[in-house]
């Protein structure tokens, strides 16, 4: 204990750490957000989320390396792919299963969905680790220490400029309200002519988008391969600890995650993963609802 | 009499193509079965491992068959868990025609399934490295690769005696594999001399990816080297975030460091890893050199060959030579009899002897990772062939 503050007080690795944080906290943010999207929308569990965000990393390294497109042409087509894997995701593993009478259908297709998508990307990108080059190359350097690898810092900022860009759709856009309108209640907002087909498809296209961005920018760093969906845990303890139904709950959470992570190894190696659920625990014994979440008796 | 002769020319060309299919004729079949991850997150593996049961099972009937009899395989996937794997090794066992099988990669899977073997009496070459599996005192699980508590030896030799650490790092993969030779590894080092401080062990979860942390906390220590032991992936994400934090420290890895995976994947961030090692492509040995360049012939555009892939050609080899022995294909306990005789049989990935912990190979390789290649460095011995 005594040995992991004094790792912590070093202001070099508290630094390195600090980033370290924040830059998984926003990769888990991108998925937390995701999540709750869907969760407020079609009152869905994504358990695919993590497979969403390998396959943006093995579809990014794909037009990079294989199509062979530069990167301001490959963002774009990158973004057309995503909606279109979005839109696919719906109809496929959404839309069939939506008026069934057993709730927990549609959970349960997103976990075949995760099977699925891991088998094809195996087929289509085969079994081995592939490598992706950073998009800025380099470290951070104070004096002689290297802080952190610079596409960690872009990690940040990438993450910071989406959420942003999801606020101002839900917050001060026409069709973000549309689709807050659609989520909230269905029936009411087809009577006033909204299409809540179209308000899913988006639903979903952001969701695919944003965890398909977080898989392109951690490929670098992490390797394209089919293992890049297990960071989805992380993401669930994110929405839990900042609270279901709440998207800045789920960013505050994931970074909270991400930094508690981070620091947690100055402590432990061994435990670090049970040091981060062990504050999952804390935070349900404490505020079930979470940080920023209702009451989920208030909700039901 | 033209017609005669065109028929004659026909029946001699027909001859000639047909050859090939029909130089051995094999009287009858024997089935080796072979389980692996087919699917799920460790396919990498499994391709391997099918890769190195179709070599040996091409090279077999090429020269003839085991006994006249043609080998055939059967496949099973264990994908990517425990439960799914034991249920792959329990029902290539009950295959009426198998004699023996190659079982999981996975050590915990081996012993997890090893009581189901002991049951149904049948040879099992697991493809597991763990010292646990001979404990299991199963006499029809044999192991062809070295086993933690040796290559432990061999890396706390390799750690002091060549490259001189002092005060080591060990950062390991905290599963059954990763554990067991940390364990071995520290103790071994004990005994030459170098205690491994606790706060100098850093354990990752399988999963984990982010080894930046830990690697940071290793660069702001007083350790002198460090000591990776991890699988293949991995490893290939701790040697680029290693390089890519600037450590400057002699490095040392388990097997996986000089895995094909770990050097294409990282390059240059893998260079510089003396690792002690199943197996290298850069191998000396005349069947080592036969196995390297016939895979690299088999899988043109593939990656080069790697551990579980000799891992299971080897095995094959083994149970074409205990069948030999006992002059049977078809008597299980009698091939499984003949395994304990065979002495200094030249394998691919290690000259084999039979021990009494089942376990055959009698050696491990130093290398170090150059311009993306395991160079090999030495071949050391933990015991006579």
């Amino acid at each position: 204990m005594l040995q992991g503050l004094t790792i912590l007080t070093q202001p070099i690795i508290f630094m390195q750490l600090t980033i370290n944080g924040v830059a998984m906290g926003m990769i888990y943010a991108l998925m937390a957000m995701g999540l709750i999207l869907l969760i407020r929308a079609i009152g869905v569990m994504n358990f695919a989320q993590g497979e969403l965000l390998m396959l943006g990393a093995f579809i990014t390294w794909g037009l990079t390396y294989q199509v062979k497109l530069p990167l301001p042409l490959m963002i774009p087509a990158a973004m057309l792919c995503f909606a279109l894997v979005g839109v696919i995701f719906m109809f496929l593993v959404y839309w069939p299963l939506r008026n069934n009478s057993y709730p927990t259908a549609t959970v349960i297709s997103t976990m075949g969905a995760a099977m699925a998508i891991r088998e094809i990307a195996t087929i289509t990108w085969g079994s081995l680790p592939l490598v992706a080059a950073p998009l800025v190359k380099g470290v951070l350097r104070v004096g002689n220490m290297r802080i952190v690898q610079y596409q960690y810092l872009l990690t940040i900022v990438i993450g910071a400029i989406l959420i942003f860009l999801v606020f101002m759709l839900f917050e001060k856009l026409y069709a973000g309200r549309i689709m807050q309108a659609a989520a909230q209640d269905k029936y009411a907002a087809e009577l006033l002519g909204i299409p809540t087909i179209l308000t899913t498809a988006a639903t979903y296209i952001i969701v695919v988008t944003l965890a398909s961005v977080g898989g392109f920018m951690i490929a670098p760093v992490f390797l394209v391969n089919v293992t890049l969906g297990s960071l989805q845990l992380r993401a669930f303890a994110g929405v839990v600890t900042g609270g279901f139904g709440s998207v800045k709950g789920a960013i505050l959470g994931s970074l909270i995650i991400g930094l508690v992570e981070s620091y947690s190894s100055a402590f432990t190696t061994t435990y670090k993963d049970a040091v981060v659920f062990l504050v999952l625990i804390v935070v349900l014994l404490f505020r079930p609802q979470g940080i920023f979440g209702e009451l989920i008796a208030d909700k039901a | 009499m033209k017609g005669t002769r065109i028929r004659l020319c026909l029946a001699v060309l027909v001859a000639v193509l047909a050859l090939p299919l029909c130089s051995f004729a094999f009287d009858g079949t024997v089935t080796f079965g072979a389980v692996a991850p087919l699917s799920g997150t460790n396919i990498m593996v499994g391709d391997f491992v099918k890769n190195g049961i179709l070599l040996a099972q091409k090279h077999i009937n090429e020269r003839g068959g085991i006994l006249g009899k043609e080998l055939k395989i059967v496949f099973e996937d264990e994908v990517d868990n425990l439960q799914a794997s034991v249920n792959a090794m329990t029902k290539v066992m009950n295959y009426p025609d198998v004699v023996a099988f190659f079982g999981s990669t996975y050590s915990a899977y081996c012993i997890a399934a090893s009581p189901i073997v002991l049951q149904n009496k049948i040879t099992m070459f697991a493809g597991g490295s763990s010292a646990n599996i001979p404990k299991e005192k199963n006499p029809y699980v044999w192991q062809v690769r070295m086993t933690d508590d040796q290559s432990g030896l061999l890396m706390a030799k390799a750690a002091t005696q060549i490259i001189g650490m002092k005060n080591p790092a060990i950062l390991y993969i905290q599963e059954s594999f990763g554990t067991g030779l940390m364990t071995q590894t520290v103790a071994a080092l004990k005994n030459l001399g170098v205690e491994v401080k606790e706060q100098n062990l850093y354990a990752h979860n399988p999963d984990e990816k982010q080894f930046s942390p830990i690697l940071t906390q290793i660069m702001n220590s007083d350790v002198d080297g460090l000591i990776g032991i991890d699988h293949q992936m991995p490893a290939a994400i701790i040697s680029m975030q290693a390089t890519a934090a600037g450590i400057d420290l002699p490095l040392l890895g388990s097997s996986s460091f000089a895995s094909v995976v770990a050097r294409e994947t990282a390059k240059e961030a893998a260079d510089g890893w003396m690792g002690v090692a199943d197996w290298t492509p850069d191998v000396t040995t005349p069947a080592g050199k036969a196995f390297a360049e016939s895979y690299r012939e088999e899988y043109k555009g593939k990656p080069d060959s790697d551990m579980p892939a000799v891992t299971a050609y080897d095995s094959l080899i083994l149970f074409a030579e205990a069948c030999k022995i006992a002059n049977t294909t078809t008597d299980k306990e009698a091939i499984n009899n003949a395994l304990q005789k065979i002495k200094a049989f030249p394998g691919a990935m290690s000259t084999y002897s039979y021990a009494d912990n089942h376990c055959f190979s009698t050696s491990q390789f130093l290398t170090v990772n150059e311009n993306s290649r395991a160079v090999l460095k030495d071949v050391v011995y933990t015991r006579e062939p």
